[in-house]
């Protein structure tokens, strides 16, 4: 995976003692460069901008003995010059932390006479700023993490007169495994779907015996924690995640629940998949994967029960089951500190998701009690729409390179530097796909760029398509508005490539099913450009521009060009 | 056993060190990653283990296996 190679720099105000066990976390995801102590400028000015940046400040080591605000600013000034001319220079992500802490005593607090908790104040708000105008600037307070183990654990004067270090071996430690969790974000997205069971799980009780006015739900003590737990998962839907009822139960208990229950936070609607039954739990899990087009790795489960847990672990191990403890009291807070539904930023798109997915089963539902697909499709309106890149959808296009693992025939995960980069030249052909029909409008979910090599040849750098849209031959019309733009520029030939990756599996035949052939090693159009055949000699496939005959392009026919 | 743990948390550390001889004493510097930082980490990687904790001047003094076994024992003890 591309990410191994990547190149991950640290550096501080303090030294930061590279090789340290402490680091192995971190090591997961980069190849740490640790510089000297006390060169960060340097590192500033001179690192890689295709490399990832760390920087740690402490205040004491850069704040010594000042009078006011005016000399602190003073000192943080080159500091944040520094910050923005890197965001100005590199797309690569540029995580900033910063330390305040200092043994203090109780008056000192009170009289806020603190001078590095003053500077971290004025640093804070600058990083704030900035933030908002950098997507790939990252910035948090260290002591807020250190918190969590005992901040006089996580600093160590020894190491101090020792070697310059700061920090313990533990508060190392909590560094790199913050920093790893940082890094897993920025490069992997959130789980997208909770799994979640009824009895004792959303509320107390048992609904089959107890019955509705039993379970214990919002009124005190434990059923105001059940309560609880359910807001957090109410906002944790709100922000894009999917929620899914697996439970064994009769579903008429349940929906009576979810319809007529006063203290209920969560809705019917709020519910994308309900699979109340008796069947074994995986058995349902994997339906709802399929169902909704989201592999088993971007599911939780959450369930009250040790046996049904450990089912999960042993016969779906992808699925990422949460280990609880009975007491339900902690819950509310337990799902606050799973770090993998939270995201950096939500989106719009992240918002309307619910809705989205309900969308999709509808459709794969309806579609599948229909005998003539094609006349199904034609039936429903499809609308797409080509739109070029630009400032207001460059962020969409992001997201459709950085998410899309499905249907994406290369997965090249351009950052928006190469983006612009290849709308400079003007000669490539980029566009993004929104559709629309009759079960709503599904946004922006295709994104298509070829790369002209030369004056008779165009190579497919990206081909993807978003799964909510899978099955409609969207794909089809996609290929044809790319060919058509190519004849347009009297492109004699296309050259596209399949890369195989981890779960891109669906688009294998895609080429050849639209009548592209494979290139072969004797064949002239084997370009030498295509420097390291990424794809392997037996993934590339071209076709005559003004030949070939796209297939399945009649369900379209409707739509006025 | 002290000293096998010890290796054992030397070998994690380094893994292209090897030891031939575990009676033998060797020295920061014996092999090439063991050098005067990989020593501090090694020293942290030990206190973490054998949960103790080494004065600044230890942690600038000890320099041979056979040094190190015996301020850890004297420690566990």
């Amino acid at each position: 995976m591309s990410f191994l190679k990547n190149k991950i720099n640290i550096t501080s105000t303090s030294f930061l003692i590279p090789n340290s066990e402490a680091w192995k976390d971190l090591n997961k995801f980069g190849q740490l460069k640790f510089s000297e102590y006390g060169n960060y400028q340097d590192v500033f000015l001179n690192c890689n901008t295709e490399e990832d940046l760390v920087f740690i400040i402490f205040f004491q080591d850069i704040i010594k003995n000042l009078q006011n605000d005016n000399d602190i600013k003073k000192i943080i000034k080159p500091i944040l010059d520094l910050i923005l001319n890197r965001c100005r220079n590199s797309n690569n992500p540029i995580v900033i932390c910063s330390s305040s802490w200092t043994s203090t005593n109780i008056v000192k607090v009170i009289s806020s006479d603190e001078l590095f908790y003053q500077a971290e104040k004025i640093f804070e708000n600058e990083m704030i700023k900035l933030k908002k105008l950098n997507k790939n600037l990252y910035y948090f307070k260290l002591d807020n993490i250190f918190y969590d183990n005992g901040i006089k654990k996580s600093f160590d004067s020894r190491n101090w007169y020792l070697i310059h270090c700061r920090l313990s071996y533990d508060g190392l430690n909590t560094l790199s495994s913050c920093l790893s969790k940082i890094f897993e974000r920025i490069k992997y997205p959130p789980s997208k779907v909770l799994i979640l069971d009824c009895d004792n799980t959303l509320w107390g009780g048992v609904i089959g015996e107890d019955g509705l006015k039993n379970i214990k739900l919002g009124q005190d003590g434990v059923g105001m924690a059940y309560l609880d737990f359910q807001k957090k998962i109410k906002k944790i839907n709100d922000e894009g995640t999917l929620l899914a009822i697996v439970s064994k139960n009769n579903l008429d208990d349940v929906l009576d629940v979810f319809e007529n229950h006063q203290m209920m936070i969560l809705r019917k609607d709020d519910i994308t998949a309900f699979k109340v039954n008796w069947k074994e739990k995986f058995s349902n899990i994997k339906e709802i994967s399929q169902e909704l087009g989201l592999s088993l790795d971007s599911f939780v489960f959450w369930d009250d029960s040790p046996i049904e847990r450990d089912k999960i672990i042993r016969l779906l191990p992808d699925v990422k089951t949460i280990n609880l403890k009975d007491d339900v009291t902690q819950w509310p807070n337990l799902i606050d500190s799973l770090d993998c539904f939270s995201k950096f930023t939500i989106s719009l798109e992240d918002k309307k998701k619910k809705i989205q997915y309900k969308i999709r089963s509808k459709f794969i539902s309806d579609k599948k009690q229909t005998k003539d697909i094609s006349k199904y499709l034609m039936s429903i309106n499809l609308k797409p729409k080509i739109l070029t890149v630009n400032e207001s959808n460059i962020s969409r296009t992001i997201q459709l390179l950085k998410k899309t693992n499905q249907f994406n025939l290369t997965t090249r995960r351009h950052e928006e530097k190469n983006i612009y980069a290849m709308l400079k030249k003007k000669e490539n052909v980029m566009f993004l796909v929104s559709l629309s029909d009759n079960y709503g409008d599904h946004g922006i979910v295709g994104l298509v760029i070829a790369k002209i090599i030369n004056n008779k040849i165009a190579l497919i750098d990206t081909f993807l398509m978003s799964c909510r849209v899978i099955g409609r031959y969207l794909e089809s019309w996609m290929l044809n508005s790319l060919i058509n733009k190519l004849r347009q520029k009297k492109i004699k030939y296309l050259i596209a490539e399949y890369i195989p990756a981890k779960k891109n599996f669906i688009v294998k035949n895609f080429l050849s099913d639209q009548g592209l052939k494979k290139i072969n090693e004797k064949n002239p159009l084997i370009p030498k450009y295509i420097n390291d055949l990424d794809a392997g000699i037996d993934n590339y496939f071209f076709c005559e521009t003004e030949k070939i005959i796209i297939k399945n392009l009649e369900v379209f026919k409707n739509v006025k060009k | 056993m002290l000293r096998n743990k010890i290796l054992n948390i030397l070998r994690k550390l380094f893994p292209k060190i090897k030891i031939k001889n575990k009676k033998k004493d060797y020295f920061v510097g014996d092999f090439k990653d063991w050098d005067s930082l990989g020593n501090l980490n090694f020293l942290m990687s030990l206190e973490k283990k054998f949960k103790i904790r080494f004065t600044i001047n230890e942690m600038s003094e000890l320099k041979s296996l056979w040094q190190i076994e015996k301020v850890i024992k004297k420690k566990i003890k």
